[in-house]
């Protein structure tokens, strides 16, 4: 996607992205397994769920991964699509009651050729301030008239 | 979830983590991303619709499922970490064919970890999406995650 100089998102080292917060319940855990077809019974059995480490049910890694996709997407728009790299690592299980926050702040911006290319970290957080996922994110922006 | 294995379709079960062989490819797996399928995703993850563009994280959705028709991931499977790479917008009523392959196999500390390599092209065998998958399983009921 070619993107003209002034749709470029004005972002800068040290800028915020705008977080996006996500409320977590079984239904929304359950709703993600019957559109993704995904009944591993950690995400979808409390009983089963209860009896593991994790002492209960938890939300799909891809879940709270969109969550992420949709924060780059509300910034970058299209150019998310045809140029994000995503690298994360999942530190703690988000579980089903849980409120996931979604953070993001440009680390650099640099420009090669006809390429704007934004380095960003990206963080999700839950309410007791643990951290869930952390991991970068990069787009490449290519830049036209 | 709409996929169809395609090519020489392996009917055989999921393959245990101790039958996967490092650099080993799998059948491809063929997924319709459909609006009505797309809009269940948007819904689920809590998305707006984005000018009829299929959201990244759905196609890896797909390419994901398509692991799991080959790899055997057992209950309590859970992901460790993910790296992604989008490299082409695909429309929403497009036709993608997911490409699974074993890239390492780790078994430490009662746990077993696999890394697998994902990739999805549409039609024109333009390659949209790759990414790798790391999932880990205790040792003890096997490998699943998702």
């Amino acid at each position: 996607m070619i993107t003209s100089e002034s749709e470029v998102p004005e972002l800068h080292p040290g800028d915020a992205l705008p977080g996006v917060i996500r409320h977590l319940d079984q239904e929304k855990i359950n709703l993600y397994a019957e559109a993704v077809g995904d009944f591993n019974p950690i995400h979808v059995d409390e009983k089963f769920a209860a009896q593991t480490v994790f002492g209960g049910t938890v939300a799909h890694g891809m879940l709270i991964l969109a969550y992420v996709s949709e924060m780059m997407t509300q910034v970058f728009k299209e150019n998310w699509f045809s140029g994000g790299k995503l690298s994360v690592r999942f530190k703690a299980p988000a579980h089903s009651t849980d409120t996931v926050m979604v953070s993001g702040r440009v680390d650099s911006v640099k420009r090669e050729n006809d390429n704007l290319n934004f380095t960003c970290r990206v963080d999700c957080h839950n309410q007791k301030r643990e951290t869930v996922v952390t991991g970068e994110a990069r787009v490449t922006v290519k830049l036209g008239e | 979830m709409l996929v169809e294995m395609r090519g020489k379709v392996d009917s055989r079960a999921p393959k245990k983590y101790e039958e996967l062989e490092i650099g080993s490819e799998f059948p491809s797996v063929r997924c319709e991303l459909t609006p009505s399928l797309i809009s269940r995703f948007e819904e689920a993850v809590e998305a707006s619709s984005y000018s009829g563009l299929v959201p990244p994280l759905a196609i890896l959705a797909c390419a994901l499922k398509a692991a799991s028709q080959s790899i055997d991931m057992p209950p309590g499977s859970v992901h460790a970490s993910q790296e992604i790479e989008f490299l082409k917008a695909v429309s929403v009523g497009s036709t993608i064919d997911c490409h699974v392959r074993i890239i390492k196999k780790i078994s430490r500390s009662g746990l077993r970890m696999v890394v697998i390599g994902l990739e999805a092209f549409d039609r024109g065998r333009e390659l949209v999406l790759s990414a790798t998958t790391t999932v880990v399983s205790p040792a003890e009921v096997g490998v699943s995650t998702k």
